[in-house]
Order: structure tokens, then C-alpha cells, then sequence
């Protein structure tokens, strides 16, 4: 008889929804916003800053204000990169894989997230300062969706090729 | 591995590319529709039925018959709401054969059932904006667990929900080929990679 295609796909996106929704409850608790969303967001914002200076000079971060001479930018939630780790980690908790893949692929996908929108508020600033009649477009449509499509490539990618399945139970 | 990466990222960048121009060539009549939708839905619910969302370019004015006519009126940008048509867009455009009956079938589906999350999103940040942002109306109408429910459904929407949809529908919709993590019949009882099967 054939495998019923729908049922682990809606048996997935159950898990991933709830999965979500907790992720969600714990970062929107104000002490994990104060004591690690926060801190996490001015060092994304200092590294965004560093990386522009590369490029041109007199760009700095305060807190999660990164500015210069003639733009600034406050990196709030959304922008910190936050939203797209929490989008990949709950598929790759809701993704039936080993323990040991699980936490490989989200460590190194996380990492690798981070590391791009490091990189997408350093050209988003530089749009600021240069370019600003497209800035929103960017800010809001481009990179949002860039990021997010590379949550979700990374998890494709490692759901496919990398991810363990785990054993079934014996009878 | 990588002899598939270019044709994907050039299907991908066509459906981002059209994924764009919809979502913003079709914002303003899409804008129509949603308040055409919703509308009577948060009428349905709410008594005495007063709620009018009024579509204006991008954004939707609410507007209540119990408003005092001098004050001014809250408004919603859909835009933010509704980029992730962009993302389903592109998802379905990265698939194998992205004009395959299939697959525009599966499009098509996911974009009806991304209607209806529109419509229960802007429900949601109608509520949020009458239960937090109308000051002492507010506190008069709605209580704590109401405010709090309302506006972490906004918040959760706009933050990842947003794009959580975008991803679960395409997940749901797609072909069945696609992605073969769901297609390897009987793979849960094989070994993967680096594991082995118990011996009989």
C-alpha cells in the first residue's frame, strides 16, 4: 500500500508551528530580552559597525545604535538576526534526525545565519547613508526575505543530505 | 551537489523577482480584497458590529461608528504583513519544475490558504490595536489576559509568524518529489550515513 504523502508533512509543520510558539514565548519573556536579546543584538551591532569600517570609516555602534556622520541605525528585533536562527531552529527540532545532527546543523546553520545578517545590516546602513530613497525597500522587502530564504535553503540542504534519521524502534 | 546550486539560485532570483513585483504591483487592489474579507468577519464577532476597514493604497484605515468624529484614525500597513508572498513565490519557484502543473496547482493552493492567514492576521492586529492602543477605551474593554493575547498574537505574527507561514504552506504544498527528506519510503526503518541497523 502506498505511504500516505500528507500526513508526515502535516505532522512536521504541527511540530514546527509549536515548536515556534515556544522558542517565541521563551525570547519574548522581558528577562531573556533584557539579559541575552539585548546583549546579543549590540554585539551583532558592533560586529555590523567593524565590518564597515573595512569599507569606510567613521562608522561606530553604541549599545544597538550603530551611526555615523550622516545616518543611523537601531538594530531592533527583527533586524538581529533572531527571527530567521528561531525560524531554522524549530524546523530543525521538528525535522525527524538524530540528536547529534540536530545540534550540528543548528550550531553551524545558526552561525552561518548570523554571520549573513552581520553582513545585511552592514549594506543596509551603507543604503542609508548613500542610497536612502531604496532603503525600505531593502530593509524591509530584500533582505528580510533574503535572510529568511537562507534559513530555509540551509534547512532544506541539511534535511536532505545531512540530517541522520533516527532508528526505528525494534518490535 | 553543486551542478544543481546555479539552476536553483536562478530560478530562485526569477521568483523573487516575481514574487516582488506582485507582492508590490498588487498591494493596492490586494489591499481592497483583504478589507473586502475581513471586514464582515470582524463584524461577525464583535457587538454592537461597528468595525469598518477602509483600504486606502497600502494601508487600511479602522474606522468604528462609535469613534468620535474629531479623533484621528489608527491605521495598518499590509505591506509588512503580507511580504511573504515573496518568500512563497520564490519557494516554488526554486522547485524542479517549477511550471509544472504540480507545481502551479500547489502555488495556487498555498497562495488561497496564505489569503486566509492575511485575513487572521490583520483579525489579530485589528484586536491588538483596539486592546493596547486606544488608551483608557482599551483598558475599559478589553482585560489583561485580552490585551496580552492580542498583542503577543501581533507581535508573534510580525516577528516570525510572518514568515513561518510562508515556509510551512510551501512545506505542505509542494510536490511530493521535491524534497526527498519526506519521500524516502521506509527510511525511518534503514540506518542513515554513520548508524547501522541492529542484526537479527
Amino acid at each position: 500500500m502506498a505511504a500516505n504523502p500528507v500526513k508526515p508533512r502535516i505532522i512536521f509543520v504541527a511540530k514546527f508551528g509549536a515548536v515556534l510558539l515556544v522558542l517565541y514565548a521563551v525570547i519574548a519573556l522581558n528577562q531573556v530580552n533584557d539579559a541575552v536579546i539585548v546583549p546579543f543584538t549590540e554585539v551583532v551591532a558592533r560586529g555590523s559597525a567593524a565590518l564597515l569600517r573595512g569599507v569606510e570609516g567613521g562608522v561606530d555602534a553604541q549599545g544597538t545604535i550603530m551611526r555615523s556622520a550622516r545616518f543611523a541605525l537601531d538594530v531592533r528585533n527583527g533586524c538581529n538576526g533572531v527571527e530567521a536562527t528561531l525560524l531554522l531552529a524549530a524546523a530543525i527540532l521538528a525535522f525527524p534526525a538524530t540528536l547529534r545532527s540536530r545540534l550540528i546543523g543548528l550550531v553551524i546553520c545558526c552561525v552561518a545565519i548570523e554571520l549573513l545578517n552581520i553582513v545585511r545590516l552592514s549594506s543596509l546602513f551603507w543604503l542609508g547613508e548613500h542610497y536612502r530613497q531604496v532603503f525600505d525597500l531593502f530593509h524591509v522587502a530584500v533582505w528580510q526575505s533574503l535572510i529568511i530564504l537562507a534559513a530555509i535553503s540551509m534547512f532544506v540542504l541539511w534535511s536532505w543530505k545531512f540530517a541522520e534519521r533516527p532508528l526505528a524502534k525494534s518490535r | 551537489m553543486l551542478k544543481d546550486l546555479w539552476p536553483s539560485l536562478a530560478k530562485g532570483a526569477a521568483g523573487f523577482a516575481l514574487g516582488l513585483a506582485l507582492w508590490w504591483g498588487l498591494s493596492a487592489p490586494y489591499a481592497r480584497l483583504l478589507a473586502t474579507l475581513t471586514e464582515p468577519l470582524i463584524r461577525m464577532v464583535e457587538r454592537p458590529a461597528v468595525t469598518r476597514l477602509i483600504a486606502g493604497g497600502t494601508e487600511l484605515t479602522i474606522d468604528r461608528d462609535d469613534f468620535p468624529r474629531s479623533s484621528p484614525r489608527p491605521g495598518l500597513t499590509l505591506m509588512d504583513l503580507t511580504a511573504n508572498i515573496v518568500l512563497l513565490t520564490t519557494l516554488f519557484a526554486v522547485n524542479k519544475r517549477p511550471i509544472s502543473d504540480r507545481n502551479i496547482r500547489g502555488f495556487v493552493l498555498a497562495s488561497l490558504a496564505l489569503l486566509a492567514v492575511h485575513i487572521a492576521a490583520i483579525i489579530v492586529n485589528v484586536e491588538s490595536i483596539y486592546a493596547l492602543r486606544l488608551g483608557p477605551w482599551s483598558e475599559r474593554n478589553y482585560g489583561p489576559f485580552a490585551r496580552n493575547f492580542w498583542g503577543a498574537g501581533a507581535h508573534f505574527y510580525s516577528l516570525i509568524g510572518v514568515f513561518g507561514a510562508g515556509f510551512a504552506l510551501w512545506w505542505l504544498f509542494r510536490p511530493s518529489n521535491e524534497v526527498p527528506a519526506d519521500s524516502r519510503k521506509g527510511d525511518r526503518r534503514k540506518t542513515a550515513k554513520n548508524t547501522r541497523a541492529p542484526s537479527r
